[in-house]
């Protein structure tokens, strides 16, 4: 269940790939996808962006309306399988999704069930195929942060993303890394839960942010930017002076914060 | 199964502003899950072994029905009982009855949550007969007429100072309540009279073993082995689902139980049952003599006359063969509980039923139904560290989505959810149409926002920004500059 | 209750039948589980080390009248006048059971009656018995447990009712785990109505998460390895 793509690596170095921007970036950060093809490109391999692309069907699964999750992973099966170069996804939830939810949310359609499959197998997240099939771990960034790392969940425990991040902030030179506590802890968000439990989520919020604070870190960064807009949103009403950064932005030694 | 009577949004409420609670639930939750990682790792064929239990629990639910037959039959050839109810009013029933034939004034009780589920003592003690919980945890929650908030601690919310009060309103002095070792040793003596004089033990079941017809009731304290050896009547409850094939699977099983619970090997006492005392003369003929020993070679000396054990099903026979069966593989060990970040906020009371905390969540409405218990499921983040951390595996996150599925189907979430999950899925069908909408959202947060946050937004996304702010949405998405760069 | 037994069998029944697999692939039962850890090669020495962890104290003795004198010490120790012990032929030591009564303590037997009020009153006369003593079927070296088996001779208040619990078993009774036990005892639930695997003296920590020791159970256990 746990791993970065439902099949194997492929054989031979990708030159090519399909980004898969994620709703979030494409509305609210859009910067992060252009790190994530500042990095790419940076590493030999050329982007694609297929148009049609909206919403990987995430937060309607999560809110237990399967079928409209399943229309949506539909939708998405047909944008990027008109293709068959890998995948790449700079969230470790609509990496989950694609990967493992989508296939069995369509496994007893007729047509669609083993679209999603093939698809789900030249998947990756991110940081994951940076790793993983790119065999990289220094992509030449350079950075003055003080980072803490947040490993969010459906990356760190869906797709077994435990050392491909850590990895690569290891090869970012001039950053330094603070050490979390209750790091794998969860910041709280899980889609509408925010929203429908907010009072809990808020408390997990504070926590997280708590442990942000004692870290000494001024920026926290993780896979996924939906942790991100939560965490930052709870440090903005704070007034903090920490900001967060998706990994990619990192990665491409970005200068400008989200 | 007993509700609070406040509703879940109140409790959760309550418990979020509670801060000595939530001091005791941080305090309690990090020592049981660091005791768990340590057990763990010194335990050099963990995730083999869990490997194994999983399916030696799958099998065994797979075929439960033989493995009960089985249990029963070798449970009456050791001259035990074996009783099925299938409703909480018929388990009641059963052992009130049992006490009636026996002339039962005074029980002592051992931990089992399936009481709780049946809410037995209320029950017995209209009876006439009089129950007095022995494990601690259990005997301060009686006293304080208070419910468990966690399934193997049952006291974690309580303060050292809450229990004080209550033992000084059974009498103890100001000694008595001096630290924790006078607490407990003042909670000695109180159960000990008790325990001398019980007509009937009731005990919960942690494994049935089919093969044997054997018992086994795991506790620290050793109230589990008083309550099943020193009153003449053994009432054992147990869910239908917590029978195990053989011997050698119940070893698999308490490899595990202890380790994931509290990081112990084992608990102290691993008490395995297989029938009442044996022996010609153990039904009362050599009573009346008081011998200074069993007079023949195969009479055992002590232990109860008689053993009525009380299978359960109370909602659990539904569950099989369905989406929720693997719940049914649950070992009661609390992992999940203690790993959860929900949980560590808010504790077992806010969940309003028998069983809290992850577990609790798919099986309260697994059980009683999920209307009056939607809430449940939807409190999750989904995080998956009770599925890191369970046993056997189970994946708890898979059967929440479940749950929420279902109560989307049966009409339970709030329709502003609903609707608004049907228009994303309408737009992001609709490639052209999402990009409008970007758009227009684009324009409307700008509008709200300031320095590029919203502080308030209106309807049902107030409750974000009750607790931070939103961004607002970029002035052009990604698509649209990818667009115009023309690649 | 039939109509509870039918009900419920039959509600198991249908539903396994009419329902989905449950979604944990093969259903088999996957047989016994082969252990790939080597066995240890000192029993003794892991037994002990588990036992102490656990606070009970060990005392290694070589033979019989060395057994015999620590037990003696031990019972003298706690001032005890009785000793709620089993039967001499079970206690794993020839010759300890004269010996306690030459020391002028009595033993009592674990025998408990089967009526109401003669039951309360042996309850009663045995409640201030200072120590108990007992002999174990086995030494679970990786858990540092002793398994105890009741039957004719073994009763299980011995090591359940007193303060303190002395088990005396030989070297060659240590077995590498529960597991080893129930291989070499393969119809162990035959041998009497109650197994107990005894590991550490009793505890809780209910209160706050503070450990205490000697609850219900013995809060002192003593364990004589002889050989």
């Amino acid at each position: 269940m746990s791993h970065a793509t439902a099949g194997a690596a492929p054989a031979a170095r990708p030159t090519r790939v399909q980004l898969l921007v994620t709703c979030l970036v494409d509305s609210l950060f859009p910067d992060v996808g252009f790190s994530v093809v500042n990095v790419l490109e940076r590493l030999g391999v050329q982007v694609d962006v297929p148009a049609g692309q909206t919403c990987c069907g995430q937060p309607a699964f999560n809110a237990g309306s399967f079928d409209d999750a399943r229309a949506m992973a539909r939708h998405l099966v047909d944008v990027f399988d008109r293709s068959d170069v890998p995948v790449v996804v700079p969230s470790g939830s609509c990496g989950d999704m694609v990967i493992h939810q989508a296939p069995a949310l369509l496994a007893d359609d007729p047509v669609y069930g083993e679209r999603a499959r093939k698809l789900a197998a030249r998947t990756y997240e991110f940081t994951a195929f940076l790793v993983d099939v790119l065999g990289v771990s220094d992509v030449g960034a350079v950075g003055h942060q003080r980072i803490a790392y947040h490993p969010a969940c459906h990356g760190l425990r869906g797709l077994g993303l435990e050392l491909q991040p850590g990895v690569l902030l290891e090869g970012v030179a001039g950053i330094e890394r603070c050490p979390l506590d209750e790091e794998a802890t969860c910041c709280g968000f899980g889609g509408l839960f925010s929203v429908k439990m907010s009072e809990i989520s808020g408390s997990l919020l504070a926590r997280k942010i708590a442990c942000i604070e004692r870290s000494g870190a001024d920026t926290v960064v993780a896979t996924d930017v939906s942790c991100l807009m939560h965490i930052a949103g709870g440090l903005h009403r704070k007034g903090s002076p920490v900001r967060v950064k998706h990994i990619a932005e990192v990665l491409a030694g970005a200068a400008e914060p989200t | 199964m007993t509700s609070a009577p406040l509703n879940f949004y109140v409790r959760v409420d309550l418990a979020l502003k509670d801060h000595a609670l939530g001091a005791a639930m941080d305090r309690a939750t990090k020592k049981l899950v660091s005791s768990r990682e340590a057990g763990m790792a010194a335990f050099p064929e963990a995730d083999a072994v869990r490997d194994h239990a999983r399916r030696i629990r799958a099998h065994t639910v797979g075929q439960l029905g033989q493995y009960l037959r089985q249990f029963e039959t070798a449970v009456h050839a050791r001259g035990g009982h074996v009783h099925w109810a299938e409703t909480a009013e018929q388990a009641v029933a059963i052992v009130a009855d049992i006490a009636r034939q026996h002339d039962v004034r005074s029980a002592v009780k051992s931990k089992s949550m399936v009481s709780e589920e049946i809410d037995l003592n209320a029950a017995l003690a209209r009876a006439g007969v009089d129950v007095l919980e022995t494990d601690l945890g259990e005997f301060i929650v009686q006293v304080d007429k208070d419910h468990p908030s966690h399934i193997v601690a049952p006291i974690i919310h309580k303060s050292r100072h809450d229990i004080a009060k209550s033992f000084r309103g059974l009498g103890a002095t100001d000694e008595d309540v001096v630290d924790v070792p006078q607490m407990t040793a003042f909670a000695r003596r109180l159960l000990r009279a008790g325990f001398l004089k019980a007509d009937m033990g009731i005990s919960g079941g942690n494994f049935g073993v089919a093969e044997t017809g054997s018992l086994c009731v795991c506790t620290n304290e050793g109230n589990g082995r008083l309550t099943t050896t020193l009153p003449r009547v053994h009432v054992a409850l147990m869910g239908i689902e917590r029978v195990v094939p053989t011997l050698a699977d119940l070893d698999v099983m308490l490899q595990l139980l202890g380790r994931s619970a509290t990081g112990q090997k084992l608990t102290v006492y691993t008490n395995i049952i297989s029938g009442p005392r044996r022996g010609q003369g153990a039904t009362g003929a050599q009573g009346a003599m008081g011998a200074q020993g069993a007079t023949g070679a195969t009479d055992e000396s002590d232990g109860p006359e008689h053993l009525h054990i009380v299978l359960v099903d109370n909602g659990r026979s539904r569950l099989l063969g369905g989406e929720l069966a693997e719940i049914l593989y649950c070992i009661r060990c609390g992992a999940c509980l203690n790993a959860c970040p929900v949980y560590q906020q808010v504790g077992g009371h806010a969940y309003g039923s028998v069983y809290p905390g992850p577990v609790g969540a798919v099986l309260t409405p697994g059980l009683r139904g999920l209307a009056g218990w939607e809430d449940l499921p939807q409190a999750s983040s989904l995080c998956g560290a009770c599925r890191e951390v369970c046993p056997v595996r189970i994946d708890i996150p898979r059967m929440l989505l479940s749950l929420r599925d279902e109560s989307t189907r049966l009409g339970l979430t709030p329709a502003w959810a609903t609707s608004g999950l049907r228009l994303l899925r309408r737009l992001a069908v609709r490639p052209k149409a999402f990009r409008v909408a970007q758009r227009l959202a684009a324009r409307a947060t700008r509008l709200l926002a300031r320095d590029g946050w919203i502080r308030w937004l209106p309807g049902h996304l107030s409750a974000w920004t009750r607790q931070r702010d939103f961004p607002a949405f970029a002035p052009e998405t990604f698509m649209r500059r990818w667009e115009r760069r023309g690649r | 209750m039939s109509d509870g037994r039918l009900n419920v069998l039959s509600a198991i029944d249908r539903q396994l039948r009419l329902g989905t697999l449950p979604p944990s692939g093969s259903l088999q039962h996957p047989g016994a589980f082969t252990s790939r850890q080597a066995a240890p090669v000192d029993l003794v020495a892991l037994l002990t080390r588990e036992l102490e962890a656990l606070a009970v104290t060990v005392h290694r003795e070589a033979d019989d009248r060395a057994a015999t004198a620590r037990v003696l010490a031990l019972l003298d120790e706690r001032g005890a006048s009785r000793v709620l012990a089993w039967d001499p032929e079970w206690l794993n030591c020839p010759g300890l059971s004269e010996a306690i009564d030459a020391h002028g303590i009595v033993r009592e037997p674990c025998w408990l009656p089967a009526g109401a009020a003669e039951r309360r009153a042996r309850l009663a006369a045995i409640d201030d018995v200072r120590a108990g003593l007992t002999g174990a079927l086995a030494g679970l070296a990786d858990t540092g447990s002793l398994a105890l088996v009741s039957g004719p001779g073994r009763g299980r208040t011995a090591s359940l009712l007193p303060p303190m619990h002395v088990a005396v078993l030989r070297a060659d009774q240590i077995v590498p785990s529960f597991g080893a036990c129930l291989a070499a005892h393969p119809h162990i639930a035959d041998e009497g109505s109650n197994l107990v695997l005894i590991t550490g003296p009793s505890r809780t920590a209910d209160i706050e998460m503070t450990l205490t020791r000697g609850v219900h159970g013995p809060g002192h256990v003593h364990v004589v390895i002889i050989g």
